[in-house]
């Protein structure tokens, strides 16, 4: 039995009328409106109601709409942008769903790793909704939230070495349009009803936490917290950082684990430390490259000096004068090699202003002289 | 991946140093004159530490890599006027050295022999200018 949670409203009534006095309320974000429909309107399309999901990881982009149709209760699925399974069946039927898809799986030679069943959740059948109301819509809400979540577009640059602030707003239209189907629009906050963009800002809470791990596992992440936290710890105790046996000893892990750990950390910033520094031609990537990289290469004596020249006279001309960190954060992260994270521990500022001292020399930098 | 790190500053001190590495190409032409106008800007900012990291023959050229000290920690990040100052040497010695093509670099390991060569200039030559010229002369080529 579905229990639907929050469906159309057809004619006025007292729930209405609440809902115009909340919208008056100048703390509560807005509602979207597309083509003079609003978001609830739009929305309703496919009401949401309590579900079970069942959700696992398959190789070779495997379709679950394959097993939908041989499942014995209702069960609907959808596309996330990050290639996992998704399969919603009606609340109380999630083992028995699951049981189910790995039977099927199994009989297929499918694989199917780490199925786990989350009860109760909302969901709603986007599929139901107008899809060209529905693209405008999250377009509209990515339009709305992307210039008011600086902060965690400073985080995800700054704690993710993959991600550049250009890469953003894409990721966060998948983001926005992947977590739509769990939006319940009858849920209560304390400003009243929450709606979609502040469903979303609430969302976008963990997004960095949540592309961490996707982008480098839940266990270098976690790998990663606990080393910043034990360098932390020592340090306050020792006043100086540990050495790579007393670490390892802090992290109760043997000296060869921690170098690949840190093998693995480091090979994906390096990935990022190699990539053009404002959007110079790939030529002029290798003069960022480290010199432990460039040994053996020709040099170019004149494009390293005029890159130095123009990021010395972007560091010595800021509009408060000389920006020593400017040009320290640059140079940590662009010569010595280091993430921005690791750049901010050496300096003992947080990633946030590495990242802004960073943008603010290389802003500076006149690219039309490089060229 | 790159071997031990050789990061200029030691973390949890305030007071530790940030320096960067500044790579000066020197041939026998520009040589002299360019010894000269180094250590006529190192007299003139008396007060910002600026070192000879490392000596290399690279081709027909000499490579110095200069350290030079933004300042300490706290300086640095709180843009005090000594590390104004050393930046605004860096930027005079990048200005007036086009002659050699200067360039920042990480700093040389300090068990290269780049850095070691370095080393044993600096401790036989007092000061840069010396030890540049030195290592411009056969002394480079015979220090072990």
């Amino acid at each position: 039995m579905i229990t639907v949670l929050d469906g159309p409203d057809a004619t006025p009534n007292p729930s209405q009328k609440r809902d115009a006095r909340e919208e008056e309320d100048p703390r509560r974000v807005p509602n979207l409106v597309i083509d003079g429909i609003d978001e609830r309107a739009i929305l309703d399309q496919a009401p949401v109601f309590l579900a079970d999901r069942v959700h696992w990881e398959s190789p070779d982009g495997f379709n679950p709409t394959r097993v939908l149709f041989d499942l014995t209760m209702n069960a609907w699925t959808r596309h996330w942008s990050d290639g996992q399974c998704r399969v919603w069946v009606e609340s109380g039927q999630g083992h028995a769903a699951r049981e189910e898809i790995k039977r099927w799986c199994a009989q297929r030679d499918i694989e199917v790793f780490n199925a786990r069943v989350e009860a109760g959740v909302p969901f709603r059948d986007l599929a139901l909704v107008d899809p060209d109301l529905l693209g405008r819509l999250v377009a509209a809400a990515v339009d709305w939230l992307f210039p008011r979540m600086g902060s965690v577009r400073r985080r995800l640059v700054a704690d993710l070495d993959l991600v550049e602030d250009q890469d953003i707003r894409s990721m966060m239209f998948l983001f926005v349009s992947d977590v739509t189907d769990r939006y319940d629009s009858g849920r209560e906050g304390r400003l009243g009803r929450v709606n979609y963009l502040a469903y979303l800002i609430g969302k976008m809470r963990t997004w960095p936490q949540d592309l961490a791990r996707a982008a480098y596992g839940r266990n270098a992440v976690a790998d990663r917290q606990r080393r910043i936290q034990a360098v932390e710890v020592f340090a306050v105790g020792n006043h100086r950082a540990p050495n790579e046996s007393e670490l390892a000893g802090l992290l109760n892990i043997t000296v060869t684990d921690l170098r690949a750990r840190e093998e693995t950390l480091t090979t994906l910033s390096g990935l990022r430390n190699s990539a053009a520094l404002i959007g110079l031609d790939a030529e002029v990537d290798r003069v960022f490259v480290a010199d432990a990289v460039t040994e053996g290469a020709s040099l170019d004596y004149d494009r390293d000096a005029v890159l130095t020249r123009a990021i010395l006279a972007a560091a010595h001309q800021g509009p408060k004068g000389p920006d020593p960190l400017g040009l320290a954060s640059l140079y940590l992260t662009y010569w010595e090699g280091m993430s921005r994270a690791d750049a901010a521990r050496h300096l003992q500022v947080l990633p946030k202003t590495v990242t802004a001292a960073v943008t603010r020399v290389t802003g500076r930098i006149d690219a039309a002289g490089l060229d | 991946m790159r071997g031990p790190s050789p990061l200029p500053i030691t973390p949890a001190s305030m007071h530790s140093t940030v320096e960067v590495g500044l790579r000066l190409a020197a041939t026998p032409a520009s040589s002299t004159q360019a010894v000269a106008t180094l250590a006529a800007i190192i007299a003139e900012h008396p007060g910002v530490g600026i070192r000879l990291a490392g000596v290399e023959p690279v081709g027909s050229r000499v490579h110095f890599t200069l350290a030079i000290a933004l300042g300490c920690l706290e300086d640095v990040v709180s843009a005090g006027m000594a590390s104004r100052v050393a930046l605004t040497a860096l930027h005079d010695i990048v200005e007036s050295l086009r002659i050699l093509d200067p360039a920042l670099v990480a700093m040389p390991r300090p068990e290269s022999i780049e850095a070691q060569s370095a080393r044993a200039l600096v401790a036989r030559h007092r000061g840069i200018g010396e030890a540049a010229l030195a290592a411009l002369s056969e002394d480079l080529f015979s220090v072990g």
